[in-house]
Order: C-alpha cells, then structure tokens, then sequence
C-alpha cells in the first residue's frame, strides 16, 4: 500500500471571465444588433401610410416664399419631389405643369416641388425648361426628404383638404390624365 | 525753376503709382482665385455622393456629383476654404454628404460606443492577463507541495521498475 499517493494527473479549472463581464458584453451584442434591426427595419418601411396627417416642414421656394405644411388644411396638396439631373422626373415635368395650369384658378389645389439634393442653377434651369410656375424649393439639409424617407425621385405624395395622405406614387406619372382623376377623386364635388 | 521742376517730378511719380495701384487692384478683382483639379478633388475627397452609397464625390460617375462638383469649383473660385464648402454643402444636402454624423440623436451613439467598448475591451484583456499570470506558476512551480510530492512518487515508481528489471 502506498502512503499518500498522489495522483499525476492535476484537474485544470477552466479559465473563465467574470460574470458581470459575459453579461455586459451579451447585453451589449444584443443592443447593437437591436440597433441596426429597427435602422434597417426603418429604412425598408415607408414613413407615412395612407390616412396620416401631413407632417411639420417648411419650405422656402425659389423665389423666396414660405410655406408652412401646417398651413395647408383646405386644400389638396400635391407634394412632389424631385431633380433636376433625374431623368424620370422630366418624363412628368410637362403633366404636372399642365395639370397645375389647369386647377390652379379654381384655389383648391397647390402643387409643391421640392427640389432633391440639386444646384440651384441646375434646379432653375430645369424650371425654366419645363416652364415650371408652381411654387418649388431646395430641400435644405434634406430635411423633407428624410421626413418622407424617400427612397428616389421622382416620388409625389398628394394630400386631401383634411391634410390626411390620399396617394402616394413612386415613380413618374404615366400620364396627366393619372393626375388629374387622383386631385379631382379628392376634391369636394360641386 | 528748379524748385517746380522737383514738384513736377513728384507729381509724375505719384500719378504712376496711383496707376500701377488702380491697375494692380482691377486685374485682382477680374482674375478669380485659380482652382486646380487637384484643389477640387481634395475636398471632393472629402463629401459623398447624395445618391450612390459610400461613393466619394472625387470618384463618382454621375451627372450630379459632376454637377457638384462643378459648384464646388465655383466657390472655391470665390475664396472660400474647404471647410467653408463643406459646410454649405452639409448645410444643403444634409449631414450625410460630409460622411462624418452629427452629433445628435442615435448617431450620438457612434461617438460613445466605440471608446466604451474599447474600454470593455482593455478591462476584460488586463483580467484575463491577470488571471493566466495568477495561475500559471502554481500548475508549473517545482518548489510546490503537490509537484514535489508527485516527483517523489515517480522517483519511487522509476527505482520500483528498475529492481524488478535487475531480478
């Protein structure tokens, strides 16, 4: 019999950090992927469905006057986004100043252009080639736009006279005759 | 004689000189500051395209970022500093063109995360440095109780087998 005998084998504690540290570091994982899940989630989804009010933003146009979105009630509001170097945007340029010619005396409608990460010079030339009158500004600071989350131009949102949103469209209008029946379907008969 | 023949050269002197400074000033106010492609590509370098992500606008192919960057050549034209048209242009086209985030609402978290995580990181690194340091010459010192005690029993073990190989 062996007195005392040792064994040879020594059990070895795993090296483990503090708990507190694996907590904070799970939390802190969790957090940021939560973080960049809702900024993705936000991106993807539009900012405004149909029936929400207009939101608060101010516009100055090009030619100095301000228009405040809160001010709007009692008309409807075609908010129309675009630039001067996007290609699809001159495809509609021509309905929108036709149709605005159009309702423009009867005062239930006001067209709004906001110009998207444009030149000034750039954005009054292409007023002035399309023979644009409607009232149209610089979105400063893409503030609008970030607002609206807007995913390109051309993009219009168009309001009723209750300042609830009524139709949103992506892309250009295929035709005055689109934008004529979405104003004239929100407008009050008689 | 000689007297007003002195005033009369001093009169032409001055009258050059007025000149030479009216000259000098008009040619000032007619040249615009020149503006290299090089000066237009620094600060270029410094701004990102508002449509392609993560694009600089030195390198950008499209129609607007050629367009902006001809307005950036204008303004330096006009004297200002790169910081002064990297301002007008966050001012606008918004934060994001100038690739740095402001420092307000979520974004506040880009600037807060990454010293705090580094500070984590360093915690953790020195405890786990601590730990191995604390650990390791207890496993390995001969002079512990354990370690002598084993190599006692080998000893014992290796004459053991030695004698019963001698029968």
């Amino acid at each position: 019999m062996m007195p005392d005998e040792p064994t040879l084998t020594k059990k070895v504690e795993p090296n483990r950090l503090p708990g507190w540290v694996i907590v904070l570091s799970l939390a802190a994982l969790v957090g940021f992927l939560a973080i960049i899940g809702s900024s993705l989630n936000k991106k993807s989804t539009p900012a405004f469905k149909i029936g929400d009010p207009i939101p608060e933003f101010t516009l100055t146009s090009f030619s100095g006057e301000t228009y405040n979105s809160s001010e709007l009630q009692g008309k409807v509001v075609v908010l129309n986004f675009w630039a001067s170097w996007c290609v699809t945007c001159a495809d509609e340029a021509a309905a929108l100043q036709k149709v605005w010619t159009e309702m423009q005396p009867g005062g239930n409608v006001l067209f709004l252009g906001i110009a998207w990460t444009d030149t000034e010079v750039d954005a009054l030339a292409y007023m002035d080639r399309f023979g644009i009158t409607y009232p149209s500004g610089p979105d400063l600071g893409t503030k609008v736009s970030q607002l609206y989350r807007i995913s390109g131009v051309p993009e219009t949102y168009i309001y009723d006279t209750a300042g609830n949103l009524a139709a949103v469209k992506i892309g250009p209008f295929e035709s005055e005759t689109e934008i004529r029946s979405i104003i004239e379907g929100l407008l009050p008969e008689g | 004689m000689m007297k007003s023949r002195r005033v009369l050269s001093s009169f032409s002197v001055m009258l050059m000189l007025a000149l030479l400074a009216a000259n000098a000033s008009q040619a000032l106010a007619q040249s615009p500051v020149s503006v290299t492609d090089d000066d237009v590509n620094r600060v270029a370098s410094q701004l990102y395209c508002p449509v392609c992500e993560n694009v600089t606008l030195d390198v950008c192919p499209t129609d607007i970022c050629a367009r902006w960057r001809e307005s950036l050549r204008g303004k330096l034209a006009l004297g200002w500093t790169d910081q002064q048209v990297i301002d007008y242009f966050v001012a606008q086209y918004g934060a994001s063109v100038s690739g740095i985030p402001p420092k307000e609402g979520l974004s506040m978290l880009l600037y807060g995360v990454p010293p705090a995580a580094a500070v984590l990181l360093l915690a953790g690194g020195f405890l786990i440095v601590r730990k191995y340091k604390a650990v390791k010459p207890a496993a390995t010192s001969p002079a512990s109780p354990a370690a002598a005690r084993s190599d006692g029993y080998r000893k014992k073990l290796e004459d053991d087998i030695e004698k019963e190989l001698e029968r």
